[in-house]
């Protein structure tokens, strides 16, 4: 057997269309990712260990912030999830955090991302997220940890504009079903649903 | 039925432009757009449309909103059928579908109608006194009867089938949340809205409004409703204001959390657009709270007043002035405060001749001259004493009563076919109630009031807190929006709007009447009822109080006074007045019944949302999922994870299936999908102590590329989970778990490290995701696996037995664990969970056979490896399952303490063993108790129980693990496990390694 193994995205339905409005609601499979949970008691020391190789200083909690080489999380007082824009920065880092005060775990695959957008994605989440995502309580750069439904979920607006846009990180087992319950809610307003490309690029 | 009669020429909100058809127990009518069920049918008259619930009276539409007692319909049929809507309260729709809810076999010819002639034999407390009191007896009259009175007190039918509408939930945050669309509540939004809060008003009704929409007041000299349509403008114009009409709040909790109901699609019927849901509950968390809820009429009882054609007098108004519908052409009204007056002059200006009664000596003279000069019989000093007729009204009685209510004169004529009556107003304090709020009793409008709620972030305005007049409404509504606003952070300084409104002059108190006569035992008069929904009258209020029910809540259970769909909304307080009046106490000195949520009745569907179907609950799927489905798997739930139990082929039963997976492993190669398996990556300095700590085993030994099984047990050393732990680098370890313990025992390292043992340097990460796994086992897996591309010296010298390996397979990065859950040669290969699918592919093109969780059972179970959760109940130690070796010395762990407890310290404890049924065909059951005598009398000796019971294509035949007393010990004995109907099994007792003892096949 020498044929080499091709990585498979859960999310590569086809593309449908549905509801009165398709342009409500835009749910979009976001591409694979690269992730590394960081944990570190000693922000200080997390700053110095992030600030060369990914150019990031470490958020408050349930704040996020963006560079050009990638996006951190802070999920909790010790735990902070770094989802880099290519490999070579998470090899570098999990490479560095030996010894050190910074314990670094690879969960790329552990997480998909889905892009939930378009005027009605605010009402879509709030069919299960208990979390106000109005903008005054919810800019960008907010990100919370917390339960969807009962999915696990981080519900981020990282980028500017209106209407907000909506990055939702979920577990990978979880994701099929979410993707259906959020195509499901959507149904009232009307969505667009763009899947993964089917071999997961 | 004739038709619209009823129907005033002009006025109302209704589109006479939209006629829509509808039928009402079979008959055909005819409405408009705007119309409510009720409105509608009342355009026909005030005809029967109910049964009453316990005399099976005929009742008709009573009321104008949520309060209606008797106007129960059944909304459509078939599954989308509901029960108990309160027909004032239901849109109009063209189509629409309605019949009685009470009635057998219908409205107009009505069997049960017996009772109320039998009436005397069925006072209050009948049920409890015959059928459960000792008298008779409690079981086998009651059973004999139950059926007969349960279809007898009918109150609708549950749908027949699975709903097929859809449901949504939404959640909400707002900063002032105003309940009720009345003029006191659009009052507050517009001032909690103007200060650039964020809103949200909710109202019951198809448009606000509340009793502005009786089309008969004034604001500034324009008809009110320019003022609300105003409203609505600059609300809709606000960013952050949402309007939700037809939402009812139906609930109020702590931290002001509030749910509410919208109907959505329900107003357009069964037609409606499918992507509507039905109904909507939303989940609203409020800052600040303005009740502006409004207040129900209550009427005072006579004799017959539940008679169809006997109405609330503000119900009689506002179909009036709302919907354009009088369903009578002489209408007496009786009254004891001002209220009714603006009802008499509406209806006089629409042509309809009136008498006014009011209970009071001296009405206010203006109110007084206002209504004799519309040509109104204005009657002081009287009440209605009695109305004639049965299915219809065919007159009245009234005269002079005293403040006891009895009667004080003789009783004269008068000529009317349509009775509106008005007792005072009850504040609809519900929600208030919901929230911790006492009724306090208020002399003037002799009503409950709530008390103040405003630390809470609660406030109230308008109706709800006793006011009367409109202006005062308004500066309520104001003022507690502009507080509410200002409590929720928004200190905007606006000018407060100054509105002029057709109040008129002062008016008079009321004189507090709740029963006319009908009170005392020796009263013929007929029937004075004071709840209509469950058939209370004032005798029997009197007769609860001569029987000693006097406290409310006992007065609610002895007569059900209060109970039901309406919950007493217009009984509750004219109930314990008269209480009051029957123990010489004032009706705060009663007290009141506590208000629990919901204030109306909501639907099972709206609560379930979408919490049904596919997606009732969340779905775990691995990466293989996909090939599992296509390739005959039965799936089995493992918390949510769904997992092969085994993959049948075309013509295979389940049984053959497991055997030939079962054969496959053991014979030649079988691959699983361990994907769930709980992954926990450990980094740091001091894993190796938090092992030795949480694991009942000795990890200091354990070196780089090797792995340990481990038992972990909480402080009661009963055994918690099991698994693997292989040492990855010197500060890197990755623990497995049981698939449905992964969370938990995450969950339980970081309650020590958090709480307990903050000194010890580890972090702790779920990586189960992050992996997917293909367990390879058989003795040619390792001829599988060496055809693979990759780096891996896979040879049994290179990488032995409980070893572990990272390199790449088919150009993958790979995590390769080689132990054995089955006893055969076995290779868990984990991969990044995106190439899981590839993998697996890869494998079963290798020649592998697939297998399920059923077989790996069997396997497992062959060789005495113990599954927790089967094996284990949270009372079974390591040293119970033969599992000592395990059990370190030399260290101290969660747990060990437990050990020296003489309970744990017994020798004749339940031990792990191994049973072989004397029939080999036989499967012992599962659960079955193990005895060794089966012909006991009871009691009999309980030895212990069956854990797991299979059949093994390798043994051929059943075999089983147990759990027995002292079984180490019984080696050879004969047990007999009890099968569930009746008989035994007879089994030996043996050692629980079935297959391959001495483990010469795990070296493969």
């Amino acid at each position: 057997m020498a044929e080499p193994l091709a990585p498979i995205h859960p999310l590569a339905l086809s593309a449908q269309e549905r509801g009165p409005d398709p342009a409500a609601v835009v749910l979009t499979a976001g591409p694979p990712l690269v992730l590394l949970d960081l944990r570190c008691r000693d922000r200080a020391a997390l700053d110095g260990f992030l600030k060369k190789p990914a150019g990031l200083a470490s958020p408050p909690v349930a704040r996020a912030v963006s560079g050009a080489r990638g996006t951190l999380f802070r999920f909790g007082p010790d735990w902070w999830q770094l989802r880099c824009a290519d490999r070579k920065l998470a090899d570098r880092l999990l490479q560095a955090d030996a010894g050190g005060p910074v314990g670094a775990t690879d969960v790329s695959d552990a997480w998909l991302a889905i892009g939930v957008s378009g005027p009605r994605a605010r009402d879509v989440l709030a069919k299960a997220a208990t979390v106000d995502l109005h903008p005054d309580t919810f800019p960008a750069g907010s990100a919370a940890r917390t339960l969807f439904g009962r999915v696990t979920v981080v519900i981020a607006r990282l980028e500017d504009g209106e209407p907000a846009a909506f990055d939702v990180t979920v577990s990978r087992s979880n994701a099929r079903f979410l993707w259906h319950w959020l195509a499901d809610a959507a149904r009232e307003y009307g969505f667009t649903l763009k899947p993964a490309a089917s071999d997961g690029a | 039925m004739s038709g619209p009669q009823f129907r005033l020429s002009a006025g109302g909100r209704i589109d006479r432009a939209a006629a829509l058809g509808f039928s009402f127990n079979g008959e055909s009518f005819t409405g408009y757009a705007g119309d409510t069920l009720a409105s509608a049918l009342l355009a026909y008259g005030a005809f029967p449309l109910a049964r009453s619930f316990k005399y099976h009276r005929p009742r008709g539409i009573y009321a104008a909103g949520a309060e209606e007692p008797n106007a129960l319909v059944q909304l459509e049929s078939g599954a989308r059928s509901q029960p108990n809507l309160r027909a004032t309260q239901i849109e109009l729709y063209s189509g629409l579908n309605a019949s009685s809810v009470n009635a057998w076999p219908s409205v107009d010819f009505d069997l049960m109608r017996v009772n109320d002639w039998l009436s005397p034999l069925f006072p209050s407390g009948f049920y409890y006194k015959t059928f459960m009191g000792a008298g008779i007896g409690t079981g086998r009259w009651w059973k004999l009867f139950e059926p007969f009175i349960r279809r007898a007190a009918g109150f609708g039918r549950a749908p027949a089938g699975p709903d097929p509408d859809r449901y949504e939930r939404m959640n909400a945050h707002c900063d002032v949340l105003v309940v009720g669309g009345g003029p006191a509540g659009l009052s507050a939004a517009l001032a909690a809205a103007n200060r650039g809060s964020r809103v949200i008003l909710a109202d019951e009704q198809a448009e606000p409004g509340g009793d502005l929409l009786a089309g008969d007041r004034g604001i500034d000299g324009a008809p009110a409703m320019d003022w609300t349509a105003t409203a609505m403008e600059t609300l809709g114009a606000a960013p952050d204001v949402t309007v939700l009409t037809r939402t009812t709040v139906a609930g109020l909790y702590d931290d002001n959390f509030a749910t509410a109901l919208e109907s959505v699609g329900e107003r357009f019927g069964p037609d409606a657009p499918a992507h509507l849901p039905r109904l909507r509950l939303w989940r609203i968390r409020a800052r600040q709270i303005v009740l502006a809820t409004g207040a129900h009429e209550r009427p005072y009882a006579f004799a017959n007043n539940d008679t169809p054609g006997v109405m609330l007098g503000n119900a009689v108004r506002h179909y009036a002035g709302r919907y354009a519908v009088v369903p009578g052409r002489q209408v007496l009204l009786g009254t004891n405060n001002d209220s009714a007056y603006r009802t008499a002059l509406l209806l006089a200006q629409a042509g309809i001749a009136v008498t006014l009664a009011d209970a009071r000596e001296s009405p206010p003279a203006a109110l007084a001259e206002a209504v004799r000069s519309a040509g109104i019989v204005l009657e002081t000093g009287c009440a209605i004493t009695a109305v004639a007729g049965d299915r219809r009204i065919r007159g009245a009685k009234i005269a002079p009563v005293r403040a006891d209510g009895e009667i004080a004169g003789s009783p004269r004529p008068v000529d009317a076919d349509l009775v509106g009556v008005s007792g005072g107003w009850n504040p609809a304090l519900h929600l208030a109630s919901h929230r911790g709020a006492r009724p306090v009793w208020n002399e003037a409008p002799a009503c409950f009031v709530p008390d103040d709620l405003s630390a809470l972030g609660v406030r109230v305005a308008g109706a709800v807190t006793g006011a009367g007049a409109l202006a005062e409404c308004l500066e309520q509504g104001y003022a507690a929006g502009r507080d509410a606003a200002r409590a929720a952070g928004r200190t905007k300084r606006i000018r407060k709007p100054v509105l002029k409104t057709d109040d008129g002059a002062a008016g008079a108190p009321i004189r507090p009447l709740w029963a006319v006569a009908g009170r005392r035992p020796g009263d013929r008069r007929g029937k004075a009822f004071v709840d209509l929904q469950n058939d209370v009258t004032a005798k029997d209020v009197a007769l609860a109080a001569r029987e000693n029910y006097r406290s409310v809540e006992h007065l609610k259970r002895y007569t059900t006074l209060g109970m039901g769909t309406d919950q007493g909304k217009t009984a509750n307080v004219t109930g314990l007045a008269l209480m009051g009046m029957e123990t010489g106490r004032s009706p705060d000195a009663v007290g009141t019944t506590t208000f629990r949520p919901p204030y109306t009745p909501i639907p099972f569907g709206a609560l379930a949302g979408r919490d049904r179907g596919a997606l009732f609950d969340p779905v775990r799927e691995t990466p293989m999922f996909d090939w599992h489905a296509a390739n005959g798997a039965v799936f089995e739930d493992v918390g949510q994870w769904k997992r092969p139990y085994a993959y049948r082929r075309a013509g295979e039963s389940l049984e053959q299936a497991i055997d030939r997976e079962v054969s496959a492993v053991r014979n030649a190669v079988g691959i699983m999908d361990a994907s769930t398996l709980g992954k926990i990556d450990l980094k740091g300095p001091d894993v190796v102590t938090l092992l030795n700590r949480v694991y009942t085993n000795d990890w200091e030994t354990l070196k780089v590329g090797r792995a340990r099984y481990g038992l972990m047990c909480h402080e009661d050393g009963m055994i918690f989970d099991d698994g693997v732990t292989a040492r990855l680098a010197d500060d890197h370890y990755v623990m497995t778990t049981t698939t449905g313990n992964a969370a938990t025992v995450l969950n339980w390292l970081e309650l020590w490290l958090q709480t307990e043992w903050p000194d010890l340097r580890v972090f702790a990460t779920s990586v189960t995701e992050a992996w997917a796994t293909a367990t390879v086992a058989g003795p040619e897996a390792r001829k599988l696996v060496s055809d693979l591309d990759g780096d891996i010296d896979w040879s049994d010298e290179a990488f032995p037995h409980m070893a572990i390996r990272n390199g790449a397979i088919l150009g993958a990065p790979a995590r390769i664990f080689r132990v054995s859950f089955s006893g055969e040669a076995s290779y868990e290969i984990n991969v990044p969970a995106h190439y899981g699918l590839a993998l697996w592919q890869a494998l079963i093109g290798g020649g592998a056979t697939p297998y399920g969780t059923e077989a790996m059972h069997v396997l497992r179970a062959e060789k005495g490896f113990i599954i927790v959760g089967q094996e284990t109940d949270g009372t079974v130690t390591p040293q119970d399952v033969g599992m000592g070796w395990a059990v370190s010395k030399r260290k101290d762990f969660i747990g060990k303490r437990s050990y020296s407890r003489p309970d744990t310290a017994r020798p004749d404890r339940k031990h792990l063993v191994g049973l072989l049924p004397l029939d080999s065909g036989t499967v012992l059951p599962e659960g079955g108790q193990i005895v060794n005598d089966p012909s006991q009398e009871p009691p009999v000796t309980m030895l212990g129980h069956v854990t797991s019971s299979y059949r093994s294509p390798s043994l051929n035949g059943g075999f089983a693990l147990a759990l027995l007393k002292n079984g180490r010990n019984r080696t050879g004995d004969t047990v007999h496990v009890l099968k569930l109907d009746e008989g035994a099994d007879a089994a030996r007792v043996v050692d629980p390694v079935f297959y391959d003892r001495d483990g010469g096949r795990l070296r493969g």
